[in-house]
């Protein structure tokens, strides 16, 4: 099997590689969408923190 | 002590340590990675097989190859609503924190997946059918699940105060699994009034292993994918929530 | 356990009497929305005895619908809610009490006043036997279903279209069979699968909702 021939499809190109792109877009974005929130969690605990450290008290 | 005991008192132990937030989180650590690395390597070896070795449909042609993206998504999106009912109503039986936490964050990655069936099986059907959209039992039952998430989702992020947004949501999630097998019967019933089976072939032929295999291996890969997004989801928000609390603030003065 | 039932059943009604317009409004939504379809389609009267059925089913569930917002509001501003939740009686029982209230003054309200509405779409007179049927068995489900959606969104300022949203999905069985039937009986078909799933979905609703409906209030307000 050549690779033209392989992403010809047999003529149904655009239905499969769109269907396998947005799949693959779904899953990437599923993993990153998580991982980009984390970094804002962690920022606003590690802020949390601090501002408790030098105001001595726990009271927010 | 015989080993079935031993296998429930372990199940049963572990379910107790993953219940506590901080355990979770601890566990976790671990389990992350290696769902993610199955999702991985699952999905590559399937997808693999299912672009490069399994042979073409002798009806389809190769546009059957939508079915190792698609059939794994329409799977997710029925088995992400199971959990999520029951975490649900593991939540509001045992006012378990973390089993809110998992039906809440399983909402939008069943939501995803639930689009993302529809979606491929539009793009499957638009040249197999010759239509985008066909008035099909299984279509629009899946589309009306799409709704019940979002109606899901929208409840939680209706309520300001967590704990009562936690409960709201997960009583509807459990309603919702009572209705969603009605919701498909009544579906395919109506459907099957409008038109013949026509469209869906029933007993086609048996798929050969070379077809099979990718496919069950995609929806393994899926299946994992799926305990892979909660877990980073349930992490964030195990942090979130806990973040007055001892534990993850000693985490991050160490950190400093 | 019947008193409970009955206890309730009765509050409603007095409140309901005290405040007629509770009553009139959702006949009159109904009535409205039924009549702008045959302003919106050609004016065929074929065109209108076909989908007369299906346009005064989706009259009736959005009737139900604007009416269900209401339905725990007054109950929780005054308090009474909180005092419910309390009360040693069977808060399941008494929220049945107050489903079929609710649906005596919408459902089997509208359900009275439909074979008046199939007139204006023509509909033969036995298919408007055949849609009070299925109006009577279908409208208690969307009543009690529609409750645990009240319950849930009663403590949102905001909750209509949230309601709109969480409660349409559910309705679609009902909607399909309902609407069904006349579709089977103008076809001259038999209708006795519709009126048995609608039965079927009635017995399911009488028997879950009613819990599903108390632990939705013990879940929102406490």
């Amino acid at each position: 099997m050549n690779w033209s021939e392989f992403f010809h499809m047999g003529g149904y190109a655009f239905y499969v590689w769109t269907s396998w792109g947005l799949s693959l877009l779904v899953l990437v974005w599923q993993v990153l969408q998580p991982k980009l929130s984390l970094r804002r969690i962690k920022r606003d605990i590690a802020r949390q923190v601090r501002r408790e450290q030098t105001h001595g008290t726990a009271t927010n | 002590m015989n080993p079935l005991s031993a296998i429930w008192n372990f199940l049963y132990r572990s379910f107790h340590r993953l219940g506590s937030p901080r355990e979770f989180y601890k566990i976790s650590t671990y389990a992350t990675p290696i769902f993610g690395l199955l999702f991985l390597g699952l999905c590559l070896v399937g997808s693999y097989l299912g672009l490069f070795v399994a042979p073409a449909d002798y009806q389809q042609g190769e546009s059957y190859r939508i079915i190792f993206v698609h059939v794994p998504a329409a799977w997710l999106s029925l088995f992400v609503y199971v959990v999520m009912a029951i975490a649900g109503a593991i939540g509001l039986i045992w006012r378990m924190k973390m089993a809110f936490v998992v039906a809440i964050c399983s909402a939008p990655i069943g939501a995803a997946f639930t689009a993302l069936a529809l979606v491929t099986g539009s793009l499957w059907g638009a040249p197999i059918w010759g239509t985008w959209w066909e008035w099909d039992a299984r279509l629009t039952s899946e589309l009306i699940l799409l709704f019940i998430y979002f109606g899901v989702m929208a409840l939680y992020y209706a309520f300001e105060e967590r704990k009562t947004a936690e409960r709201a949501m997960a009583m509807l999630s459990v309603v919702g699994i009572v209705i969603v097998p009605i919701i498909h019967y009544s579906v395919e019933w109506w459907s099957s009034l409008h038109q013949g089976a026509t469209v869906f072939r029933d007993g086609g032929p048996a798929m050969p292993a070379s077809m099979l295999t990718p496919l069950l291996l995609m929806a393994l890969g899926y299946t994992f994918f799926y305990g892979y997004v909660l877990f980073l989801r349930a992490r964030n928000m195990v942090l979130h929530n806990e973040r007055k609390s001892k534990w993850v603030k000693e985490m991050f003065t160490e950190n400093l | 356990m019947n008193n409970t039932f009955i206890l309730f059943y009765r509050r409603e009604w007095q409140l309901m009497f005290r405040n007629t317009s509770t009553l009139v409004q959702p006949l009159c939504f109904f009535v409205i929305i039924a009549l702008l379809f045959p302003f919106s389609l050609p004016a065929e009267n074929e065109l209108l005895r076909r989908i007369g059925g299906g346009v005064i089913w989706v009259s009736a569930v959005l009737a139900t619908l604007l009416s269900l917002e209401s339905m725990f509001k007054a109950d929780f501003q005054d308090g009474a809610l909180e005092q419910w939740l309390t009360h040693p009686r069977s808060l399941a029982v008494a929220m049945m009490g107050k489903a079929f209230a609710h649906w005596s003054a919408t459902g089997l309200l509208l359900t009275l006043f439909s074979p008046v509405l199939c007139l204006t779409f023509r509909i033969p007179t036995e298919q408007i036997w055949v849609l009070f049927l299925g109006l009577l068995l279908g409208t208690p489900s969307l009543s009690l279903i529609g409750a645990i959606g009240a319950a849930l969104t009663v403590t949102l300022h905001r909750g209509g279209v949230l309601l709109a949203i969480i409660i349409l999905p559910l309705y679609i069985p009902i909607l399909i069979f309902g609407a069904g039937m006349i579709t089977q009986s103008a076809q001259g078909a038999d209708i006795a699968g519709q009126v048995y799933a609608l039965l079927a979905m009635l017995m399911l609703s009488i028997t879950l909702a009613p819990f599903a409906i108390a632990g939705a209030l013990r879940a929102t307000i406490e």
